[in-house]
């Protein structure tokens, strides 16, 4: 691979990870957080 | 390089708009500031799409607009391993943080990130040894005026003496009685601009503007050294190896920890917006370092240029139309000042909230939250941007020899520093604060006996380390965060409605705005 296929394939997974971040990952911390009130500040 | 009369005409003719939108907007920013936290974060102020612009233009600096092309003008492709692996791990880092920036810095009203550390953890002594470390982020804006200065020279044939105090002029025609909203808000808009020029060099590049055959000429063109399948080069600190590309990567995730970045969080208008931030800003922070392609393309086309960071302007006076090329001095403009401003705003902040606000007035038995202290904090704010605006201008007025050291005193060190507490502080709310001082020190410690040691002739050093500044504050950004990840486990954390109370506080009102109440 050159350099311009390595980075374009860097991005893209860049990408895939923004996504996930921004559609999965982001409401399990948030939930993760609001739970911890009932829990009394947990971890 | 002699720019034809036409160039430098159209050029002085976009400047002259460019500074009657600047001088409106911020205008629009001093109506905005009627506070001190106003004029510190903007707080709640801006939606996503604007400061997703803002953000990608702060972080896209003269070095993405100048710097990357020259060295890529040098060094051909692979200069991509700087320009398109930084803001993956500029932007990856800036979504682990974002979130609690906004939420805690809101609930505590932090107005800069030193704030925030002290704020989050409860620490007078972290905000205090964070506000000393930022201090050096004059640096980066000394940095920013020289290549305002050195853009002046090769575009309009504005002498470098002058063209540094008429940079020097303009931030401060807005940010002076606009601050951060006037920051933000120009941010955005030259970040539009700057989103422009790059798409246009993905063109030019792709299509092979200037020569016959597309990209493949470009890549037949250059010296084999230079070619895309050429990945490293062991003589060149920067992309000596594969491992010192990674700890590029590792050393930018801590790259939003700087405050001039990390203080945008607080301008959003909710954290339900922060969603939509991140995306935006993830999309535009990849186009704007696409620019590195111009300086291949220069060196396809066997350009001549005294200096390499002079490609940019020199490719664009050489194969565009005049009034194209006329554009690119704005473009390279808002590069350098959207960077600059967010970093003056900053600096100001050190001394008007970090000191002063947080750390005098509670010492003179003041109440922060006073309107007292709180107008003047925002006198001393006003007075701290002219003074460190004038300050970094004077400072350069020899260009000094050893900017980027300085530079890097700053950037490597605030992340070296800051990544320990910042970014495992806010991702696990365990981290005590003995564990945030512990990785502040230890990561600060590290990089300053790796990096910062050699570069000052006190010895040799361990290559690459004592001449690249990335492969060290990856380094540091490692020592700060394992060590307060460490030491946290064997620390108290913090009680647990201490915790409640920091990142779980008081409820969003409807449309997004904190009741600091």
């Amino acid at each position: 691979m050159n350099v311009l296929q390595v980075l374009l394939v860097t991005t893209i997974v860049y990408f895939i990870a923004v996504t996930i971040w921004v559609m999965k990952i982001e409401d399990i911390l948030e939930e993760s957080s609001e739970r911890r009130v009932s829990e009394g500040g947990g971890r | 390089m002699a720019v034809s009369d036409t160039v430098v005409t159209y050029s002085w003719v976009f400047l002259a708009l460019y500074v009657i939108v600047i001088a409106g907007l911020g205008y629009w920013g001093w109506q905005k500031t009627t506070t001190q936290d106003d004029y510190a974060t903007a707080r709640g102020g801006f939606g996503f799409l604007a400061l997703g612009f803002a953000y990608a233009a702060t972080v896209a600096s003269g070095s993405t607009f100048m710097g990357m092309p020259g060295m890529a003008y040098d060094m051909g492709f692979k200069v991509g391993y700087y320009a398109l692996i930084y803001p993956i791990g500029a932007y990856l880092g800036m979504m682990l943080v974002a979130r609690i920036t906004k939420k805690v810095g809101d609930e505590a009203g932090s107005q800069s990130i030193p704030d925030f550390l002290g704020d989050r953890f409860r620490s007078p002594t972290l905000r205090l040894l964070a506000s000393f470390i930022a201090l050096f982020l004059l640096f980066y804006v000394m940095a920013q005026v020289v290549a305002a200065g050195h853009m002046f020279d090769t575009i309009l044939g504005l002498e470098y003496e002058l063209g540094i105090w008429f940079a020097g002029g303009l931030l401060l025609l807005y940010l002076t009685f606009g601050g951060s909203n006037a920051d933000i808000v120009t941010d955005a808009v030259q970040g539009a601009i700057m989103i422009a020029i790059a798409v246009l060099i993905f063109v030019m590049v792709l299509t092979g503007w200037g020569l016959e055959g597309g990209i493949g000429a470009v890549n037949a063109n250059l010296e084999p050294a230079q070619q895309w399948d050429t990945h490293t080069n062991p003589d060149n600190p920067t992309f000596s190896s594969w491992w010192a590309i990674l700890l590029l990567f590792i050393a930018h995730i801590g790259f939003t920890a700087q405050p001039h970045l990390g203080n945008k969080f607080f301008a959003i208008k909710g954290t339900q917006y922060i969603k939509k931030f991140m995306i935006t800003a993830g999309i535009a922070g990849m186009i704007l370092p696409v620019m590195y392609l111009a300086g291949v393309l220069g060196a396809a086309q066997g350009l001549e240029v005294e200096s390499a960071d002079a490609i940019v302007p020199v490719l664009f006076v050489e194969t565009m139309p005049a009034v194209v090329a006329a554009f690119l001095s704005v473009a390279i403009l808002s590069a350098i000042i959207s960077t600059a401003d967010g970093l003056i705003i900053s600096v100001s902040q050190i001394f008007a909230n970090d000191f002063y606000r947080k750390t005098y007035a509670p010492w003179k038995g003041k109440d922060p939250s006073s309107d007292e202290v709180n107008q003047r904090a925002l006198l001393i704010s006003r007075i701290a941007t002219v003074g460190v605006t004038i300050v970094a201008v004077a400072a350069v007025m020899t260009p000094p020899e050893y900017l980027s050291i300085f530079m890097w005193i700053g950037i490597g060190g605030i992340i070296s520093a800051y990544s320990g507490p910042y970014l495992v502080g806010s991702l696990r709310e365990s981290t005590s604060k003995t564990a945030a001082i512990v990785g502040f020190v230890a990561g600060f410690t590290v990089y300053a006996a790796i990096h910062l040691g050699p570069q000052v002739g006190l010895y040799e050093g361990l290559y690459p380390y004592n001449a690249n500044p990335f492969a060290a504050t990856g380094i540091g950004f490692l020592v700060s965060c394992m060590s307060t990840i460490v030491t946290s486990q064997f620390t108290k954390p913090m009680p647990a409605e201490d915790r409640n109370e920091i990142f779980r506080g008081s409820t969003e009102l409807p449309d997004g705005v904190v009741d600091d109440d």
